[in-house]
């Protein structure tokens, strides 16, 4: 992942709840709007964000044992990084299966498009596990996504 | 979020409004299932929708799901704009009619109306 160094980096640290999910929105929006993206960047951003807490949420066990969830945005000279964090079990989004359109309405019925949304909004996906924390790290460049 | 549903001549409208993010799609669950399962013509008005998680986009095709096993039919009004992205991206559009306003969503309802 080529980056620069951050010109504006910004944290939040928030709980294991939907009911956060608007706030985030809402904190992406303020920091799109101090960095002066255009605005195809911000739904991207909030979507690929909002994706991979709400898979916290829903799937991890950091969710389970109520362990906040933290997402740092930081803005460099062509790019931004959306890293969003947290200590449930080891799960590496990287590695999920290659998406392949739903072939009826029955199987797209199933859902399972959190991934492939992060893949197609997001320029870069990238995954460590360090010190007991996933951390996924998303890149946006200066395109126009999918 | 907010939701209304109205009939009118034989079609059911849904207008949702605001993010439909996860939360919002929880919530929104219940009524669109109900819509689904009772109606048979029924328009989703996405066009004041301005956000559109993965769980708001499978709330979205179960309601087509369900009407589509009831002998209904289930299109999406959205413009050309990030939520229809989402929906192209995911191949939602080429398995739901999505179409740009409502006059072409009665057109497309017109069969069993």
């Amino acid at each position: 992942m080529t980056t620069s160094a951050p010109t504006m980096t910004r944290r939040l640290t928030i709980r294991p709840e939907f009911a956060q999910l608007a706030a985030i929105a809402d904190w992406v929006k303020d920091f799109v709007r101090a960095a002066r993206l255009p605005c195809e960047r911000l739904f991207a951003i909030q979507l690929c964000v909002e994706e991979a807490v709400a898979n916290i949420i829903m799937h991890s066990d950091a969710a389970e044992h109520d362990d906040d969830i933290a997402v740092e945005l930081a803005h460099g000279q062509n790019h931004v990084l959306a890293t969003i964090a947290d200590r449930g079990d080891q799960f590496d989004p990287t590695g999920s299966r290659v998406f392949r359109k739903p072939a009826s309405i029955d199987e797209a019925a199933a859902g399972h498009f959190g991934i492939h949304l992060m893949r197609s909004f997001a320029d870069e996906m990238r995954y460590e596990r360090r010190d007991g924390w996933n951390r996924l790290t998303l890149r946006f460049g200066p395109g126009q996504g999918p | 979020m907010d939701i209304s549903v109205e009939d009118v001549d034989g079609i059911t409208r849904v207008v949702l409004q605001g993010r439909l993010d996860t939360a919002a799609a929880v919530m929104m669950e219940l009524p669109l299932n109900t819509v689904a399962a009772e109606k048979k013509a029924i328009m989703v008005d996405l066009s004041s929708v301005s956000f559109l998680s993965s769980y708001a986009l499978r709330l979205l095709l179960m309601g087509a799901k369900i009407a589509q096993s009831k002998g209904g039919k289930l299109v999406l009004v959205c413009p050309d704009n990030n939520v229809a992205k989402v929906l192209r991206s995911a191949g939602a559009s080429d398995l739901i009619p999505v179409v740009p306003d409502g006059g072409a969503a009665i057109a497309a309802l017109a069969a069993i109306a």
